[in-house]
């Protein structure tokens, strides 16, 4: 062979090639494996088995129940004896069956038999008829014929009924014969449906019950190339045209694949199995179709943030609430973080984030407690005083007002009080700012405590006059005691001087809503609080403290109690002097940040010690932005020093200042970290005093922060086609806030929630009458603040709006429990009311009265139910004193014809119990039907209520008619008040009070 | 519905074929310590009350003991051993009655299920208004005026006790038990009970009285023959 001149040596390209292309070949093996290999087809395999032990369970489980069934049972055994007789009788059916072929035919012939001879009768008819009609034949030889064919047509016609009734009763006996099998059949099967799916189902899943053609056919679906066709495991997903994602600055549709793992998540019946099969734990609210959030149109992503089109567990971004289970997933998944994927799943614990987005018009988000949390201690403490959050803009701020100041405290205890005001008032809600982690040294300590002086002498300064009135007389506090316990006080105030382990919930800060009572007589003066206690508006006209209508006795008597609580620890601490060295640098400090060190300095030496405080103390108060929860005087128009928070649960994770600090990257790591530690991300940093961090600590306990968290995570850009779930009346929504900013809720139940203010309501019950807590409990929903459920349709918005404004009708006779007067203008009570209304779906502001025919049967039939439901012995009519004690009193009934809505009283009448649970008034007796036709009945229910023939409504609207028409004086509070001033509020009955019982308690020792 | 009665009565039938030899439990429940004097009750507010006690006054029925401290009013009850047994409900109903404006009984028990007849024999204005702490037991509250003879009620959920109360007549109170199984007795005026017809087996027996604190034992009951559990209640220690 001739040698070919190349270049190359053609026997190694061989090789090459050969080499390479079974790399390639290998290559392009591997990719289809790792690509057919797909973590998610594990979870559907197992999944699938769970499904078919499952389906199965609960195919066994239906049996079981049908095998157990009466109707089950006997519908079988009827099918059984009906096919049993049908098998007996399958000879005689066969001979029935040929009998009613042979008859069939039989019929036939007869049938035809007849209508040739009825067509031949036609024809001589018409003959006979020409014959004599016309004259066009013999009408005697057509008669006679026509005689001879009429014969015949009936006697054919006679055979014809006959074998038609053989044929039908033929017929009608084997239809009997199958109608029973196929009854029979037809309930069983009906009976049998619910076990049908599930077998149907079972063959689809479990390949054991399957024959063995479709084993095969459901081997091949699934394999490598073919499976694109029909493939059993396959990626389950959701696209949602109407949410979009941004995605690179693009608005694509979101897509979840999360259902590819979580295969059980839409299906009851899977609680118990691990995860990720696991029920979903609320399908009613969520997933399922008719559900508030169907999975077809939300996802899962959309609440529980996420990148939803992975489909392994790192790519969904599945995010650890803990190290301890980070760790573990690292371990057990393979875990790691995607870095580039800005809206990572929320943690569990923080899952309600995901609530806000839709939900952030809502002031209560029904469901989401820990969110509601979150968003009550932004609220509470006041974060939207240096921090613009849109949802609170225009919101009050939460502290005290400062312009008056000298009246109330003075310049010591304002001294300590800033310094450290928790060593006052063990749970204050005012901050810490000084002693924190990066102004704790010795030199930052001795800056600090001038910087206090000079913020100090600013707000004495510029503090108005505030005139006291003198106290009448000298007040008495046991007296005192007795009213902050009874009259509403503590609805709002605690008076606690230890620190309680609680957990916080809404209903605890609804008790922190204003200051706990200790250490007053320490703080301030008799006067003040004295002056404060009868008109709170006089002193700070926008104060959330409501004015309780005080006598001057009353008002004496709870300063007096007031006074009994001091703190003088607190008071023992020292006030440094003004160190003008320290104010220097301070002032220094805070010229060099304007003018030059020159200038600086020039400006200093003409300053006198007066001057530098007036100026760092302004200075300061701006820098720590006291004005963002005080109202100060020269600082009513300046804006908040912190952070934006309205997005903040969207910003860039690199946007965060982490500093030096070692922690996780990521949004929940960096709230946690600043809520905890507010000033630790200063560590290691070398900063100037007046570059350092200013956020005050809280001293959040750790479940507060994972809700304030949870709030924080959720505050999210509105973006992403995200409307809000619902569209609130501004109305409406203005009166809500006003609900929740004055706390309504301490004192009343308002939507099933508050009433925070009962347990002591029980207290004072039990110390006033000496009775346990039980009996007190039980009295307890009678004898407190009233639950506000249906007062949307409960009262006349006219009664209720004039009664808000002045609430000095007592409406409940034996409540110690005072409605105070709340500074309100027409628009928010408008607002108020308009609220109520629209929790209970009630439009109408303006109502005809009900009119009452005083001479109508049903007048008269109601005025009977009345007596014979003894409403006077608890209800006031007018003046008139009810018969029983003051334990049992209720309301003036002479008062209900200007208060409540008709309506809402037969409602009321037709169930008491289903308004307010608990109530003490009792269903009122409405005679059956049958009660009224009994032999004395017209003698015990008269005829007016037996004409009404036992109709309860119209019964119910006489009983309403009757109390309309009820005469008397219709405010009767200062008869009420008269009693209660003479008789005290012990008016329940200790049962041990008088027994010997109690004697002998003390005698001897009691063991278990 | 018709499932649960037949497998009720398949179950029942299981448990009475195997225990057609039961037996059952007896014994004295005794208070130790000085009895109090129960205070009189004031009726004088409702008259018909009053004029139904012209003999003498009506008392108070919190503790009421014998000379020897024989305790009445006290419940006894199987609490534990009965565990994922059912038993039919009975047919026949029980009856409170408000008598002299007093319930009569004050304690009784029931089982879940069976109906309660409140009776009115007084001819005045109750209002008869059920307590339970167990959401599902309904809170009843119906006035019941003297031409109202009877009210039928029943409790679905277990619930030991359920309180019952007038507040027309607020010194009116009762108690009732109601367990999802016969096994229960009250105190007569000689502090005696018995359940009767107990399968063999051990059993948790728990006593409860309105004021002193509950006491267990546990029982064994035997084929045939009676069990006996004596108790002594004493008065809760000093607070």
């Amino acid at each position: 062979m001739e040698k070919q001149e190349r270049f190359y040596n053609i026997l190694k390209l061989n090789k090459m090639f050969g080499i390479s292309s079974i790399v390639f070949l290998l290559l392009l093996v591997w990719t289809f494996a790792e690509d057919y290999d797909r973590d998610w087809k594990d979870y559907q395999r197992e999944f699938r088995q769970l499904e078919a032990a499952n389906t199965k369970g609960q195919l066994d489980g239906e049996l079981e129940k049908l095998n157990a069934l009466e109707e089950y049972k006997e519908a079988k055994s009827t099918l059984d004896a009906a096919e049993n007789s049908l098998q007996e009788k399958e000879d005689d059916l066969k001979i029935l069956e040929k009998q009613l072929g042979k008859l069939e035919a039989e019929h036939y012939q007869v049938e035809q038999a007849y209508n040739f001879i009825k067509a031949e009768y036609d024809v001589v008819k018409y003959e006979h008829e020409e014959a004599v009609g016309r004259g066009h034949g013999n009408p005697e030889k057509t008669g006679a014929k026509y005689d001879r064919y009429e014969v015949d047509l009936n006697q054919k016609r006679l055979i014809l009924e006959e074998t038609e009734r053989r044929l039908s009763e033929k017929r009608n006996t084997i239809r009997s014969h199958r109608k029973e099998v196929r009854e029979a059949d037809t309930r069983l099967s009906q009976l049998r449906r619910q076990a049908t799916i599930l077998d149907r189902k079972l063959r689809v899943v479990d390949p054991a019950a399957m024959s063995f053609a479709n084993k095969i056919g459901d081997k091949v679906r699934d394999l490598p190339v073919l499976d694109f066709l029909s493939p059993y495991y396959k990626v389950d997903q959701v696209v949602l045209k109407d949410i979009t994602e941004d995605i690179n600055f693009m608005e694509i549709p979101k897509v979840d694949r999360c259902t590819t793992c979580h295969q059980g998540i839409t299906e009851p019946g899977y609680e118990d199995a691990p995860q990720p099969f696991t029920t979903h734990p609320d399908l009613e609210l969520y997933l399922n179709s008719d559900s508030p959030h169907p999975l077809e149109s939300f996802g899962c992503t959309s609440c529980h943030a996420g990148r939803g089109r992975g489909t392994d567990f790192s790519t969904a971004t599945h995010t650890p609430g803990s190290h301890e289970q980070e760790e573990e997933w690292i371990e057990k998944y393979g875990w790691y973080e995607m870095h580039h994927w800005e809206q990572p799943m929320f943690p569990v614990k923080y899952t309600e984030a995901g609530c806000f987005k839709c939900h952030s018009n809502e002031i209560y988000i029904r469901g989401a407690d820990k969110l509601n949390l979150g968003t009550n201690l932004v609220e509470r403490a006041g974060c939207f005083g240096c921090h613009t959050i849109e949802r609170y803009k225009n919101k009050q701020r939460i502290g005290p007002d400062l312009n008056m100041i000298s009246s109330k405290v003075n310049k010591d205890w304002t001294y300590l009080w800033i310094k450290d005001p928790k060593s006052f008032r063990h749970n204050s809600w005012m901050p810490k700012f000084f002693g924190l982690f990066n102004n704790s040294d010795p030199e930052s300590v001795a800056r600090t405590d001038q910087e206090i002086n000079a913020i100090v002498h600013y707000l004495f300064k510029n503090s108005r006059d505030f005139p006291l009135d003198r106290i009448p007389r000298r007040g008495n506090s046991e007296r005192g005691e007795d009213l902050v316990n009874s009259l509403g006080c503590l609805g709002c105030h605690r008076v606690e001087s230890e620190e309680t382990e609680e957990a916080t919930t809404l209903q605890t800060l609804r008790l922190d809503h204003g200051p706990n009572l200790i250490g007053l007589a320490s703080k301030t003066e008799t006067e003040w609080i004295y002056n404060w206690l009868r008109e709170p508006e006089r002193y700070f006209p926008r104060t959330k403290m409501p004015n309780l209508r005080l006598s001057v006795t009353e008002a004496a008597d709870i300063t007096a109690y007031l006074m009994t609580m001091g703190n003088e620890d607190f008071l023992e601490q020292t006030v440094p002097a003004v160190d003008e060295d320290q104010i220097d640098e301070i002032t220094m400090a805070f010229l060099t940040t304007m003018f030059s060190d020159y200038d600086s300095r020039q400006k200093l030496t003409e300053m006198t010690l007066e001057d530098k405080l007036d100026y760092t103390g302004e200075k300061l108060i701006r820098s720590y932005g006291c004005f963002g929860c005080h109202n100060i005087p020269g600082f009513e128009n300046d804006k908040p020093i912190g952070t934006e928070l309205t997005e903040e649960g969207s910003k860039e994770v690199a946007r965060l200042d982490f500093g030096l600090l070692n922690i996780e990257h990521s949004r929940k790591a960096w709230f946690t970290q600043k809520l905890m530690h507010p000033r630790s991300f200063d560590e290691n940093k070398v900063k100037g005093p007046y570059e350092r961090l200013k956020m005050p600590d809280f001293e959040f306990s750790e479940q507060e922060v994972e809700a304030i968290v949870t709030a924080l995570l959720g505050f999210v850009k509105a973006s992403y086609g995200v409307k809000p779930a619902k569209s609130i009346n501004p109305d409406v929504h203005m009166g809500q806030w006003l609900v929740r900013e004055y706390n309504c809720q301490g004192c009343h139940l308002i939507e099933h929630d508050g009433g925070a203010i009962r347990p002591s309501i029980t207290q004072w019950l039990m110390d006033i009458n000496g009775i346990d807590q039980e009996a007190a409990f039980e009295v307890t929903e009678d004898l407190s603040p009233p639950d506000l459920n249906t007062q949307g349709v409960k009262t006349q918005p006219d009664w209720l709006f004039n009664f808000l404004k002045k609430p000095t009708t007592i409406i409940r006779p034996n409540l110690r429990a005072r409605m105070p007067t709340f500074n309100f203008g027409d628009d928010e009570w408008n607002s108020v009311i308009r609220y109520f209304q629209y929790l209970d779906k009630q439009v109408d502001a303006y109502e005809s009265p009900l009119t009452v025919n005083r001479q109508s049967t049903r007048y008269k039939a109601g005025e009977k139910l009345h007596e014979m439901g003894a409403c006077k012995n608890c209800h006031f009519y007018g003046t008139t004193q009810p018969l029983q004690t003051p334990q049992t009193w209720a309301a003036n009934l002479a008062l209900t014809k200007e208060r409540l809505r008709p309506e809402w009283v037969m409602e009321w009448l037709r169930d008491p119990q289903k308004i307010i649970p608990g109530t003490k008034m009792p269903k009122p007796y409405i005679p059956a039907p049958d009660e009224l036709t009994s032999s004395d009945a017209s003698e015990i229910y008269g005829k007016d209520l037996i004409l009404l023939a036992g109709n309860e409504d119209v019964m119910l609207k006489g009983l309403n008619d009757y109390v309309y028409a009820i005469p008397g004086k219709i405010d009767i509070s200062t008869e009420i008040k008269a009693f209660f001033d003479q008789n005290g509020y012990n008016f329940l009955e200790g049962e041990e009070e008088t027994d010997e019982w109690d004697e002998e308690w003390e005698e001897e020792e009691w063991q278990n | 519905m018709n499932l649960s009665r037949i497998t009720t009565a398949l179950v029942t039938v299981i448990i009475f074929s195997t225990s057609l030899t039961a037996g059952g439990i007896k014994g004295t429940v005794k208070y130790d310590g000085k009895v109090p004097r129960m205070k009189p009750i004031k009726m004088a507010a409702d008259p018909i009350c009053d004029g139904k006690h012209t003999e003498s006054p009506p008392r108070l029925e919190w503790l009421l003991a014998g000379p020897n401290g024989e305790l009445k009013n006290v419940f006894v009850y199987v609490e534990k051993g009965l565990e994922g047994k059912n038993f039919p409900v009975p047919e026949k109903s029980v009856t409170m009655d408000q008598k002299g404006c007093l319930y009569i009984p004050h304690v009784m028990g029931v089982q879940v299920g069976q109906k309660i007849d409140f009776l009115n024999s007084d001819g005045t204005l109750h209002n008869v208004h059920a307590m339970p702490k167990q959401k599902q037991n309904d809170a009843f509250n119906e006035a019941m005026p003297g031409a109202r003879k009877k009210i039928t009620k029943q409790f679905g959920e277990p619930e030991v006790m359920l309180k019952m109360k007038c507040d027309v007549h607020p010194w009116m109170s009762a108690y009732i038990g109601v367990l999802n199984h016969p096994f229960y007795a009250v105190t007569d005026e000689k502090g005696n009970f018995e359940i009767k017809d107990l399968p063999p087996g051990t059993y948790t027996i728990k006593v409860w009285h309105e004021r002193l604190p509950a006491k267990t034992a546990t029982v064994t009951v035997k084929a045939e023959g009676d069990a006996t559990a004596d108790f002594v209640l004493k008065r809760p220690p000093k607070k």
